[in-house]
């Protein structure tokens, strides 16, 4: 039974039809599902579809964020389950956020969606995001990680002065600094000292899970 | 000598402003293309019979008779969509106009540093090449750096508001195949939505004083009722996209000479 639901909890998500992920979490939640299993049964294979949708080029910028939105509606009723349950952030916080003179915060909310459906705890400073409050935020939240990202050239150099500015106030030892985003390469990650760069979600995820715990 | 001219159709108008003032400028060849279709008339209509038209780069050769020649090929807008097709587009069109030019000029910056390396797909060319540069000589980043004047202005205006989207004359013409194209969206509604998540507010008149002004307010005004943003202007600069056309003429006139004396040298053994 609750095979069938998770199926079309999947199929829900994956076509971005957002009410309706909504109203099927909420019968998942009141026939007793735990909030986790339905994550891990529903949400994560259905945003596994959807990058796959997106790498095969089936799905573009619009469909993926009709299907994130979905994948909200669907998470945000399970998270205060998770959160009581201690399961959300087992693995670890990141704190993300887009570089100040940017907006395009899409791939960072693709990212962030992936990781939290994985059980990552997210502080999302948002975009437009200045390099003091991404060091206040390193100090006061000591995250695992710290995600940056942006999809403008002339905005990458925020990127720099970020690792830059963790260094001086001592806090860059504690934190592995995660980059993405359209022009930023593993070369531009060596050269400023990050730690990561990722091309997509998938290798996001990947990474901070073979990070954690080391 | 001969500038070999690689554009972006985005740049069309600034691009035929810049060459059509160029005192030294005895003849303009024109790899026709589709999306130069524009700019080979406006060309045309600023510089007359200075203007030839081929169909392709094959054709052409150099006219002995005249001191400055371009031979220019438009590329169509929105090429950046594709990393990759941006990127061969640009250096396979490269190569070609190399076969018969002293030095290429790139109108392109680093394009979501999608062409921050094109050189190391072009070590066969020999030509030098020219691209726009900031005054440190860094690449510009792409065609909205270019007309603001560079890097530092840029972040300027995005400090100001980060929301912005920047317009010039070249885009508006081609906004609406540009954002559903580019965004694979299946109508402006879907635009919108993704605007409004983006959190777009503001739009900004890149003036660099070139065409019809009171043509480009209005479909400024257009663009902004449609998305819902606010306006604002600021002057705009050809100086970036004048500098890097001034270096291509300065190594195109060494390169004619070291050629020439060359020549003079081959003549002076032989006798």
């Amino acid at each position: 039974m609750s095979d069938q639901l998770f199926q079309q909890l999947i199929d829900s998500i994956v076509l971005g039809k957002v009410d309706e992920a909504g109203s099927l979490t909420q019968k998942a939640l009141d026939q007793n599902i735990a909030a986790m299993t339905t994550v891990e049964k529903a949400l994560i294979p259905a945003m596994a579809i959807v990058s796959e949708k997106y790498e095969k080029k089936e799905y573009y910028l619009p469909q993926m964020l009709i299907s994130s939105d979905a994948f909200y509606a669907a998470f945000n009723l399970l998270k205060e389950e998770i959160k009581a349950s201690g399961v959300s952030g087992s693995k670890g916080k990141i704190v993300c956020g887009v570089v100040e003179g940017d907006v395009h915060d899409i791939g960072k909310n693709l990212v962030k969606t992936v990781l939290e459906a994985n059980g990552f705890i997210c502080v999302d400073m948002g975009r437009d995001v200045p390099v003091e409050d991404y060091l206040d935020a390193v100090a006061k939240e000591k995250p695992d990680f710290l995600l940056l990202s942006t999809l403008m050239t002339p905005t990458m150099l925020s990127m720099k002065r970020t690792v830059e500015g963790l260094s001086e106030e001592g806090t860059r030892e504690g934190v592995k600094v995660m980059i993405g985003g359209g022009p930023i390469s593993w070369d531009f990650a060596k050269k400023i000292g990050a730690d990561f760069y990722g091309d997509n979600e998938k290798e996001a995820l990947r990474w901070a899970n073979s990070e954690i715990g080391k | 000598m001969v500038i070999g001219l690689l554009i972006c159709e985005v740049l069309e108008d600034e691009m035929s402003f810049l060459i059509s003032q160029d005192p030294d400028l005895e003849k303009v060849t024109f790899v026709e293309s589709d999306p130069g279709v524009d700019l080979i008339a406006d060309l045309h209509r600023r510089i007359g019979d200075r203007l030839t038209v081929i169909k392709d780069v094959s054709e052409f050769f150099s006219d002995a008779s005249k001191s400055f020649e371009i031979l220019a090929h438009v590329l169509r807008v929105g090429l950046h969509m594709d990393k990759e097709l941006l990127q061969n587009d640009v250096a396979n069109e490269t190569k070609r106009l190399d076969e018969k030019s002293d030095v290429i000029m790139l109108g392109y910056g680093l394009c979501g540093n999608v062409l921050m390396n094109i050189e190391e797909l072009l070590t066969d060319v020999k030509s030098p090449i020219v691209m726009p540069q900031n005054d440190d000589g860094s690449k510009v980043d792409d065609c909205v750096c270019m007309v603001l004047g560079g890097t530092a202005n840029y972040l300027e205006h995005l400090y100001q508001e980060a929301g912005t989207w920047f317009v010039t004359p070249g885009w508006l013409k081609h906004w609406e195949t540009l954002l559903v194209q580019e965004l694979h969206a299946p109508d402006i509604e879907t635009v919108k939505w993704i605007f409004d998540k983006a959190a777009y507010k503001r739009v900004l008149m890149v003036d660099t004083g070139i065409g019809d002004r009171d043509k480009f307010r209005s479909e400024t005004e257009e663009f902004a009722k449609k998305f819902n943003f606010y306006i604002d202007e600021v002057k705009g600069t050809l100086e970036l996209l004048r500098k890097s056309f001034d270096e291509a003429k300065r190594l195109a006139a060494s390169r004619r000479k070291e050629v020439n004396q060359g020549e003079d040298h081959e003549a002076f053994a032989e006798a």
